[in-house]
């Protein structure tokens, strides 16, 4: 019996940036429209405005998507970097500390007694003082 | 192996994951383009209709055009479609309402 699931989650990124950017061009210029109109501008008036708007909208857009998720970036790399000094400098701390997040969420000793990896002897171990 | 070991951390300790991973220059171009496409929707609509029916049809128009990306995004995203449709329509209509209050106040205060 075959099962298949198909998962969306990994398109959140580039949607996220395409809802974004279509949803403000969107109600931005004809916001920017209907408020000219009704500030009583002429047909072509109106055109540039929105023109203008389209044009500016565009570059703003691209610019703070660029620096915002940039930042984010930036962020993400800088954390890793110091989560690999941790691992060369205290591989000791770091295993504690992701054994401790396993056992957290569930794993339990049943997993770790089977198998004769450090992760693994971290846990059980980890798992008796618990126990006991 | 270290390398084994850092994905690990990462992605239970720190809670990155590659397929999660921020990309600046894809959040920039597919913003900017979607941006573009979604400006010309009412710009195209100011060219066609005549100038004593631009408030109107802009306003008319670009709710259907609100509905439409909320009901395909929530389509793509494989989320419930009414619920996108709902939420992308009302902000927008919302954002418009007010900027069109704000846009009459000046208009009679220019006149």
């Amino acid at each position: 019996m075959s099962h298949v699931e198909i998962h969306r989650s990994h398109r959140t990124g580039w949607l996220r940036a395409a809802v974004l950017g279509a949803n403000d061009g969107l109600v931005s210029t004809a916001s920017l429209i209907i408020g000219v109109a009704a500030a009583g501008a002429t047909r072509t008036d109106i055109l540039l405005a929105g023109l203008a708007g389209l044009v500016a909208g565009a570059m703003s857009m691209a610019a703070g998507e660029y620096v915002s998720v940039s930042s984010q970036a930036d962020t993400e790399k800088a954390d890793l970097e110091l989560e690999k000094d941790s691992l060369e400098n205290n591989p000791e701390f770091e295993l504690n500390e992701l054994a401790e997040i396993y056992i957290k969420r569930g794993l339990e000793s049943t997993l770790a007694k089977k198998s004769q990896c450090n992760l693994c002897n971290m846990m059980r171990w980890k798992h008796m003082q618990e126990t006991k | 192996m270290q390398h084994d070991a850092l994905e690990a951390h990462a992605r239970d300790e720190i809670g990155i994951v590659e397929q999660s991973k921020a990309r600046p220059i894809q959040a920039a171009l597919y913003s900017a383009l979607t941006f573009t496409i979604g400006a010309v929707l009412p710009l195209l609509v100011v060219f066609i209709v005549t100038q004593a029916k631009v408030i109107p049809i802009v306003a008319t128009s670009s709710l259907v055009f609100l509905a439409s990306l909320g009901g395909i995004s929530a389509k793509i995203g494989g989320a419930p479609i009414m619920i996108g449709v709902i939420r992308v329509t009302f902000w927008g209509a919302l954002a418009m309402l007010i900027t069109a209050a704000v846009g009459r106040m000046f208009g009679v205060v220019a006149s």
